[in-house]
């Protein structure tokens, strides 16, 4: 390897992973470096994964990219959260709430013990105000505030084909990225391990000094030509089937919900996502507990009308990730370093935190890639670990009986030692900043708090609490009282909103 | 308040009477006036002016600044203006024009408007009174002058010579207030503004009202003292 600068990289793969991380790069890099997306015409996205972390909202104001032509041209609505419906006991009033807005005063106090101690309401709608916006299906802002400021945290819900097509062009339009259309049939790797080149059926050659694998679940560079282990979490996570269907609204002025909602059903959970055009819905189960036939069932009672096998798009979904995501001169990113169940929407934010890294961490010379590529490991593979703890969690705490699905779920076999670890910490102290070693956790210590109370864990804080932490406990809990009826009373209807949006638009300021 | 605005018609409306008096409740209850671009000369004089976005639409307007709270208009003294000039928006009513085709409405639920108290709007020929006359100038200067504001908002976004301010406010009783959701021109932008983008607010005459715009809120002062002497 020579001691030379990284001038070109070639992105393959076109679908979110693959446009995502070329606008991230290309935003800082398009000018310096030359930057190639090349993709097939004939080899679909995956077309799903509709719900995003409000990272994207950095992610999208950094390209350069309008929230308003973004909201226009995706079907964009708002996420607040997700509402979790019949994940604990699986009666028809049980549902608890992750929203994406931070406990009351979170960075200085932790409101977790006090509430332990006398939990009258919920935990989510004691500290945070978002819970209670989010039932009366209000948006997150006003017309009046600009592009992507908000009065209580969002993140998106969009048509994930639409996606691709408004970051293709905009990477195109305003970010120097170049488009290659071609299907890659052979990966040509050197006797040290770099990949020199790809070729496409057509007979083109392409050259890069790094090559971004964004090929989706055949992760045809990283996988197949670099040869690198998928580790498999199957054991963990029993979800590896999905079918997924698109409902039109009732009627034009149906509610949109501001949240993502996740109902549980017997052997997997139904996540069920309102766009502006219509809905995005989709049953994912175990299908080592359940039947497809089942599944189609189940899905078909929620959804209030029969499904044929033909009207659903099946996918089998993989569980785990390659060993290493940055081999020699190939990183991965998307689907094709790995995919976990989209329970937490976590792909998104990796595919956004992966680019981030390459962005700011881009080799000055080759020489150092190496280095780089060891430490992109250490920390992804911390970050998939985490992910899979975060999601465990979620079926770990449930108390449904009603299925060997939830019951293998608490098998202590298939919980691993890192979760049983944090599970026996939080016994005695809540989640709070110093449980997490790094700076750029995926879910935040605050996520974890939302999960664990509002599924009813019990932690034991032995410690006592001066007078001061309580009346401080106090005024928090009652200043977002206040905070409470403020929003209530001055957001709008989430679908008014939109409407708004669409006719005339947000201000950049 | 509600409305019930109906095209002015001389022979519907032949025996109304507006009773300019009871208009001021209608002006009392506001806390920023909408202004245009004609007008910016003669109110900077005497009046803060910033940009603000109407609530509907979230579109930038230009307007003056009255008061400090929701329905405060500290420029009204026992329903008398204090001031030697008033925005045209206040002196159209009960009137009102349509932007796209200029007609012109006349607002039956105002408690200004009566068959028994005030001036006519039509003499007996069924001609437009004097009084009448005078408002329809009112409404064509308004009318004239939408257009042009919303050009130079237009140019200014485009520019990229908005930002927001806020306002900070202690009276002299102590007590505090903030003020958001108002915008003013970027002054370092402007003044870094590039050559073409600066010739063409020249040759538009918009310049002037930037400078005047941005001088307007040395008046900010003299309105915390109405305030202050009134608490
Ligand atoms: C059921 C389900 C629900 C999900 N829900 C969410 C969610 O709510 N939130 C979230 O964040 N994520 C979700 N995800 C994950 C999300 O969909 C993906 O992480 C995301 O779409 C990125 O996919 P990708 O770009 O890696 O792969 P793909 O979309 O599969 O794109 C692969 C690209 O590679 C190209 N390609 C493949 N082979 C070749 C070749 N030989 N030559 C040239 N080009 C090639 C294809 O043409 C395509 O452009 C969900 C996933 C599933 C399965």
């Amino acid at each position: 390897m020579t001691n030379s600068k990284i001038s070109s990289i070639l992105i393959v793969g076109g679908g979110s992973a693959g446009w995502l991380t070329a606008g991230i790069i290309a935003a800082r890099h398009g000018q310096s470096v030359k930057i190639s997306l090349l993709e097939s015409s004939t080899l679909p996205t995956i077309g799903v994964g509709e719900g995003t972390w409000p990272t994207m909202k950095t992610t999208l104001q950094k390209m350069g990219i309008s929230e308003t032509e973004f909201f226009r041209y995706c079907d964009v609505s708002f996420k607040q959260g997700a509402k979790f419906c019949q994940w604990v006991t699986g009666k028809k009033d049980d549902f608890y709430y992750h929203p994406l807005t931070l406990p009351k005063d979170f960075l200085d106090i932790n409101l977790a013990p006090f509430w332990l101690e006398n939990p009258s309401d919920s935990f989510s709608n004691s500290v945070s105000f978002q819970e209670a916006i989010c039932e009366k299906n209000l948006a997150p802002k006003t017309l009046l505030m600009p592009e992507y400021a908000a009065a209580a945290n969002y993140a998106y819900h969009l048509d994930a084909g639409k996606l691709t097509e408004f970051l293709s062009q905009h990477c195109q339009q305003k970010l120097n990225v170049q488009h290659i259309i071609g299907t890659v049939d052979e990966v040509l790797v050197s006797e040290q391990g770099d990949i020199n080149s790809v070729k496409t059926q057509d007979g083109q050659s392409y050259q890069a000094d790094l090559f971004i694998d964004c090929t989706g679940m055949s992760s045809l560079l990283l996988g197949k030509a670099l040869n690198t282990e998928f580790v498999d979490k199957s054991d963990v996570l029993f979800i590896d089937r999905a079918i997924a269907t698109q409902v039109p609204y009732e009627s034009e002025d149906s509610p949109i919900l501001p949240y993502t909602l996740s109902t549980a059903q017997s052997a997997g959970w139904i996540w069920d996502i309102g766009l502006t055009s219509r809905r995005g819905t989709g049953h994912v189960y175990s299908s080592r507990h359940m039947s497809d036939d089942q599944a189609l069932k189940q899905f078909s009672d929620y959804l209030g009308k029969p499904l044929k096998e033909t009207t659903v798009k099946e996918i089998k979904i993989p569980c785990g990730h390659r060993k290493e995501f940055w081999k020699h001169n190939c990183v991965a990113v998307g689907m094709a370093a790995g995919f976990l169940e989209p329970l937490e929407a976590s792909a998104l934010v990796l595919v956004e935190l992966s680019a981030n890294y390459i962005r700011d961490q881009l080799p000055e010379n080759k020489a150092i890639m190496p280095i780089i590529a060891k430490r992109f490991n250490q920390l992804n593979t911390h970050r998939w670990n985490s992910i899979v703890d975060f999601l465990k969690l979620h079926y770990v705490l449930s108390k449904r009986t009603d299925s060997q699905f939830w019951c293998d779920n608490r098998d202590p076999q298939t919980i691993p030692d890192s979760l049983q670890e944090l599970l026996q910490l939080w016994q005695y102290q809540s989640p709070y900043m110093h449980d997490f070693l790094y700076k750029e956790e995926v879910f935040p210590a605050a996520s974890y708090q939302y999960v664990l109370y509002g599924m009813g864990f019990d932690t034991q804080a032995a410690l006592a609490m001066s007078s001061q932490q309580r009346q401080r406990y106090a005024q928090s809990i009652n200043e977002n009282k206040q905070i409470k009826q403020k929003a209530l009373n001055s957001l709008p209807d989430n679908r008014t909103l939109l409407n708004k949006i669409k006719t005339f638009g947000m201000k950049a300021i | 308040m509600t409305n019930d605005y109906q095209m002015l018609s001389k022979t519907a409306h032949k025996n109304l009477r507006v009773c300019e008096s009871k208009l001021h409740d209608l002006q009392v209850a506001t806390q920023i006036a909408p202004v245009l671009i004609t007008e910016v000369d003669r109110l900077a004089a005497e009046f803060s002016l910033f940009f603000s976005k109407n609530s509907q639409t979230g579109d930038f307007v230009l307007v003056a600044l009255l008061g400090f709270s929701d329905n405060e208009n500290l420029f009204l003294a026992d329903g008398q203006w204090q001031s030697s000039s008033i925005p045209l928006a206040f002196e159209r009513h009960p009137f009102l024009i349509e932007q796209t085709d200029g007609s012109i409405f006349i607002d039956m639920q105002s408690p200004a408007v009566s068959t028994t108290e005030g001036e006519r709007i039509f003499d007996d020929t069924g001609e437009a009174s004097a009084y009448l006359q005078r408002k329809i100038s009112v409404l064509e200067a308004i009318y004239n002058g939408a257009e042009p504001t919303q050009q130079f908002i237009k140019l200014l976004q485009e520019y990229n010579l908005l930002e927001p301010v806020k306002l900070d406010i202690t009276f002299a009783n102590q007590s505090q207030q903030s003020i958001d959701g108002l915008y003013t021109i970027a002054s370092e932008r402007l003044a870094g503004l590039a050559e073409q983008a600066m010739i063409n607010l020249h040759k538009q005459n918009l310049l002037q009202p930037c400078f005047l715009v941005m001088h307007s809120l040395q008046h900010l002062q003299a309105l915390i003292d109405k305030k202050n002497q009134r608490l």
